[in-house]
């Protein structure tokens, strides 16, 4: 599965504001205008993952079309039957996917930590109380991730205009959240505030300690390994204050990021503090070939393509031999030349490095052996093919 | 291994005596092409020393470039030696035969795919048809690929996993749209004014209003909420515009003011609504006011579709209805598209400019003709309640539904294999779930996705199939089925009986718009919107006017049986108001479109090439292209494609400085050798089309932006059009009605490229040289009996092309 978008509070419908409310009750999204509703019932989020029967019973539709295929295919043509292999590799095709997706075993090295869930599935109405239905969205996060079921996922406890209350905790006004956080500065509702943030840290905090738990070889825990973003999408609630957002992110990410430091970005210009800058960098650390995200800063003028050039150095310089070479030898560069090139990679930093390279080569300095040319066409720039 | 043997005797026995090529065309080919076509120069890529006798598709080809060459007398070239009339006769008598004892050779190899599937079109319509759904299901299908002019070519038509995918998905939604498992909707029928609309709006604001007081105790407006309340304070206007009252109506004021159905029905289910608005102009003066009426969900992103658009004139009241198809959370609006524009601190009742003024609007539905429904009874014929379905009803019920599903008889082999399926599944879910799954495996089974017909044989089924899914693009209904199994379709007089049925049958509609619009390319007008500076004259309206005009003069052809020379010049044309006003034609009040006579005294206009349609998608939306119009008339209208650019050589940008109208940029153009052979072919044509702009329109200079001195751009004269020119073989014009009076020389190209192309859309495949032949008799005889559109596509039917496997 791509990746799992879980909520608490169901996404709003309608239109709010002349928008629709999807917009403020969603954060993941397919595309640049395809928001992803996201999944508040823990017991759907179970069956999508570990019950697979839907996919398998897809399975068995495929099966039987490819059984009929092959009966309808003795009855045809020779060029009939190849437009029908077309068809039946592509059920073939989609037939291996969902086995692929209901299959334990994985083709990447790493090996999940977990072969069967180990929570019970859930009752099928939505938790009545909001501490348990939280829990129960951050143990189907971790699970799928022991499992490998999927290597995203998002969780929304409360989305923007939320209707949740939170009497239940200590000293907190049994309000909506959404009235609470426009607490005007009163002192009881500044209070609350505080305190359902605590609430919310508290969560972050659970899946962090239980991530810890989980070994994953190599004396690392699942916490090392994986990165954890965490945060609002407003400084100030009361005002619409969406500027300067505080945001915690833990994990290792797999070694590529080190823990306990504070970063201030309230000094950096405008144009560092985007937030879609920091998701860009997550997309990178996950190996994503993405050069920019959302709005994160992009390539300015002349200064800003050097730049993103310059961060394409490999790619650039690994060109640049390979056009040196190809002109030096007045051929094209061939599959033979890889270790050639390898070499001209290690060894040339300088221009001149690079031209040694090549003349010392054995490309360079000896005769190639005579190897057989497919024949040219004759030269002739124009064709007068019939198109009928 | 006897049967072998002979077959092989047979081959070589026919293919000596034709082993080489005659004496006389090699003589004729060394006296007049060799010395470009040959070890010197192989102009075209072309050589004639290495033509081999026919034994591939490939050389036959050939053979068929060089036969049309000589017959459209290309070449030898103009200015080359000319052969005699007499000399040229054998060889292309020669050839003629070849080709046609290459056609019987490879007639059965010839490497076409005719295992086509069924392209999105094909399936949404089949699914209209057969299920009455109609949804996006099949947004996520992958762009069908375009060959030979069409989407409909079996040997482009791929498919992949993913495809596969998304008809399991399709199927899914197309059955839960279809069974019903909920008691008939009841039919609703909401009746409401303008007035209404308002009460509601006013009822919403009040109770906002209290439910404000409580929340902003000591609330302080902003600056600018202060600001705006000073202001509509001072002008007298307070919040937004209204529907005022006229009479005991009410009124459209602005054109801002979008009155819809939303409030009063909203839709749940899914089907034909019956909507109605008893409407009047007010203040118009004798204007025409235009109301639109439009479905469509709230979503501003998602396009509109218009039903309709009416003509109010008078203060007489005029009932306007129409039958809709909506789908959930969709309404109907209304939209006034002449009058007065709202602008923010506008009094609304001081305007009195033109208005629509509504009496009511009405909206009814679902209007429910069956019921169950007719998905529903295809799969379970009268069974209504489905909850408990009988397991040994299963196979009976899939035995009834796989022919109509697979349009052919279903062997009893197959629906055995199908309800094992249900048993098995049976085991495991509920048995409605269990048949879904069954009919959703039929529906993703190749006996339903692709256009089957048994190996080396066209049967009567697969005849009615061909002939519903050309003039149809869906299955064939029941009176083609019952013909197909009466072994009736051999019959060339019942097949044209039902051509004449089909073509008059609204599903006709489907092969008319999808077929002009992908031959003509009309479905590319507005990809290139004029610039506005340039021609500020162009809107929507004239857009889809343009569009209308092309697929309605094909439709007057096709209803009358119209000669297909029409396509070349006509004095008639199907015009409406906005349309004849762009033409400059008087005498044309309203907006629906009729046949207007031409009056060849005032106007140029007659035949595709003079309709802004064609036109438009010639041009880039600020200048003309000779050279794409050259293109366009070439390969659509006549039918002789220009060769593509050379592949090896990059487009040449000629050095045009000083050069300023296009005529001299082409010219230098064609001063470059390498481009002059073909250019000097494509160019004629479209500048013989110069006097009419991107969007059609006539004129006798270009448009240009002129600077004022105040640095500000506007509409001005450029130079001069010159659109005279010299056509290959067919001599000289001035301008473009002595270019239409030539080309009419050349008719015979058009029934050609006409059949060609009904041929190659209706088969879905490319055409050989094998087809030849069929082709040519199809417009002979076509030409004989009065050269009809309707009477090609008979013939087209009827013709051995047709049958052919």
């Amino acid at each position: 599965m791509p990746s799992l978008v879980l909520a608490v509070e169901p996404a709003e419908s309608g239109l709010r504001g002349g928008v629709p409310a999807v917009y403020y009750s969603t954060i993941s999204w397919s595309s640049k205008n395809t928001p992803i509703a996201p999944e508040v019932y823990p017991r759907a989020v179970f069956e999508r993952l570990f019950d697979t029967s839907g996919l398998l019973r897809d399975k068995s539709v495929l099966d039987a079309v490819l059984s009929q295929s092959k009966d309808l295919r003795k009855g045809l043509g020779g060029h009939d039957q190849q437009k029908l292999d077309e068809f039946m590799h592509s059920v073939r095709d989609l037939e291996q996917r969902i086995e692929r997706a209901t299959k334990e075993e994985r083709l990447e090295g790493w090996r999940p930590t977990l072969a069967k869930p180990d929570m019970q599935r859930p009752a099928a109405e939505l938790p009545q109380d909001v501490r348990e239905h939280m829990r129960m969205m951050l143990d189907l996060i971790l699970l799928a991730w022991r499992m490998d079921k999927t290597r995203v996922a998002t969780l929304i406890f409360n989305r923007d205009v939320s209707h949740m209350k939170f009497g239940f905790l200590d000293g907190v006004l049994n309000d909506q959240l959404h009235g609470i956080s426009h607490h005007k500065e009163d002192p009881r509702k500044l209070a609350s505030y505080q305190r359902i943030n605590q609430f919310h840290v508290e969560q972050l905090a659970y899946l962090m300690k239980q991530m810890q738990a989980v070994d994953e070889g190599g004396g690392t825990t699942m916490l090392d390994n994986v990165i954890l973003q965490f945060g609002s999408n407003m400084f100030n609630g009361d005002s619409h204050d969406g500027r300067n957002l505080p945001m915690i992110l833990a994990g290792h990410c797999g070694g590529s990021i080190s823990g306990g430091r504070v970063i201030d970005t309230g000094a950096k210009s405008e144009e560092q503090q985007r937030a879609c800058n920091l998701y860009l960098g997550i997309a990178q650390r996950m190996g994503l070939k993405l050069d920019r995200f959302g709005d994160s800063t992009e390539m300015r003028g002349v200064a800003g393509l050097k730049a993103w050039l310059k961060s394409r150095e490999d790619e650039f310089l690994a060109n640049f031999h390979r056009k040196l070479l190809g002109y030096a030898l007045g051929r094209a560069v061939l599959p033979g030349d890889r270790r050639l090139l390898e070499r001209m990679n290690q060894d040339g930093d300088h221009f001149a490095s690079l031209v040694e390279c090549i003349v010392t080569s054995p490309q360079f300095t000896l005769a190639r052996r005579r190897v057989r040319f497919p024949p040219a066409r004759p030269f002739t720039h124009h064709h007068f093919r019939p198109t009928r | 291994m006897r049967i072998a043997c002979l077959l092989s005797l047979a081959f070589t026995a026919s293919a000596w005596p034709a082993n080489s090529i005659a004496p006389n065309v090699r003589t004729f080919f060394e006296g007049y092409c060799i010395d470009c076509h040959g070890p010197k120069k192989q102009k075209g890529d072309f050589r004639v020393d290495e033509l081999k006798i026919s034994e591939t598709a490939a050389d036959a080809e050939n053979w068929q470039l060089v036969l049309d060459n000589l017959h459209l007398g290309e070449m030898p070239p103009e200015d080359e030696k000319q052969p005699k009339l007499a000399e040229v006769e054998p060889v292309t008598e020669w050839i003629q035969a070849e080709l046609r004892r290459a056609a019987q050779l490879l007639g059965g190899q010839k490497g076409e795919v005719v295992l086509r599937r069924l392209n999105r079109f094909e399936y949404e319509n089949t699914i209209e048809d057969l299920f009455d759904v109609r949804g996006d299901y099949a947004v996520g299908f992958p762009e069908d690929t375009v060959s030979g002019g069409f989407n409909n070519n079996g040997g482009a038509l791929m498919l992949s996993a993913e495809q596969i995918a998304e008809y399991m998905k399709a199927a899914d939604f197309i059955l839960n749209r279809a069974i019903v498992t909920k008691p008939r909707p009841e039919t609703k029928l909401v009746s409401f004014t303008l007035q209404d609309i308002e009460a509601r709006k006013k009822k919403r604001e009040e109770e906002r209003a209290k439910f404000k007081g409580k929340k902003d105790e000591g609330y302080t407006e902003t600056p600018a909420e202060k600001k705006r309340k000073e202001r509509e304070k001072a002008t007298g206007n307070y919040g937004s515009p209204f529907y005022p009252a006229f009479g005991d109506d009410a009124i459209i004021p602005v054109m801002y003011l979008k009155p819809d159905t939303k409030e009063f029905l909203q839709i749940r289910e899914p089907g034909w609504y019956r909507f109605k608005v008893v409407a009047y102009a007010v203040r118009n003066e004798g204007k025409a006011m235009r109301l639109q009426v439009s479905h469509g969900t709230d979503n501003k992103e998602e396009p509109q579709t218009i039903a309709g658009i009416a003509q109010l004139v008078d203060a007489t009241p005029r009932e306007i209805e129409h039958r809709v198809y909506l789908q959930p959370n969709q309404r109907v609006q209304l939209t006034m598209l002449d009058g007065q524009n709202w602008l923010p601190g506008s009094r609304i009742l001081e305007d009195k400019s033109p208005a629509i003024a509504i009496k009511r609007i009405e909206l009814e539905g679902p209007m429910i003709e069956q019921w169950p429904p007719k998905g529903h009874q295809a799969l379970f014929g009268t069974l209504e309640d489905v909850s408990n379905l009988d397991d040994a009803a299963v196979p009976r019920l899939l035995r009834d539904f796989a022919p109509k599903l697979f349009r052919r008889p279903a062997d009893e082999a197959v629906v055995a294999e199908f309800a094992a399926f249900y048993q098995e599944r049976r085991k495991e879910v509920a048995a409605l779930e269990a048949f879904k799954l069954t009919v959703k495996a039929m529906m993703v089974s190749p006996m339903f996705l692709y256009h089957y017909e048994p190996a080396q044989k066209v049967d009567d089924y697969a005849l009615v199939n061909r002939l519903s899914y050309f003039l149809w693009r869906s299955m064939p209904d029941e009176e083609l089925s019952a013909l197909a199994a009466k072994g009736a379709p051999s019959n060339a007089a019942a097949l044209k009986k039902q051509t004449s049925r089909m073509l008059a049958d609204p599903r006709a509609e489907r092969f008319l718009k999808d077929f002009t619009g992908q031959w003509l390319e009309t479905t590319k007008v507005g990809e290139m919107q004029p610039d506005k500076s340039l021609y500020p004259e162009y809107d929507d309206e004239l857009e889809r006017a343009m569009v209308q005009e092309t697929q309605l003069f094909i439709r007057e052809m096709l209803t009358h049986d119209l000669s297909i020379a029409n396509l070349l010049d006509s004095d008639w044309t199907m015009l409406n108001d906005r349309l004849a006003r762009h033409y400059g034609i008087e005498g044309v009040n309203g907006n629906e479109f009729r046949k207007v006579s031409l009056d060849r005294s005032k106007t140029v206009r007659g035949g595709l090439m003079t309709q802004a349609s064609i036109l438009s998608i010639t041009s880039n939306g600020t200048t003309t292209s000779p050279v794409v119009r050259g293109v366009w008339l070439l390969e659509r209208l006549l039918g002789t494609p220009a060769p593509p650019p050379p592949p090896d050589v990059p487009p040449i940008e000629p050095d045009i400085r000083g050069a300023s109208t296009i005529n001299e940029q082409l010219a230098k153009h064609r001063n470059i050798a390498q481009c002059a052979a073909c250019h000097a072919k494509i160019d004629p044509y479209g500048i013989a089309l110069e006097n009419f702009d991107v969007t059609g329109g006539w004129r006798d200079s270009y448009r240009a932006l002129v600077e004022a001195k105040n640095g500000r751009k506007s509409l001005g004269e450029g130079k001069p059009v010159q659109p005279a020119d010299k056509l290959p073989r067919l001599g000289v014009f001035t301008g473009f009605i002595e270019f239409r009076s030539l080309l009419k020389k050349n008719e015979t190209l058009v029934f050609q490229n006409v059949a060609e192309k009904l041929a190659t859309y209706a088969l879905g495949r490319s055409l050989g040289f094998a087809d030849r032949e069929d082709i040519d008799q199809v417009v002979k005889t076509t030409r004989a009996n009065g050269g009809g559109l309707r009477t090609m596509v008979g013939e087209l039917v009827t013709s051995p092309l047709f049958r052919r496997p």
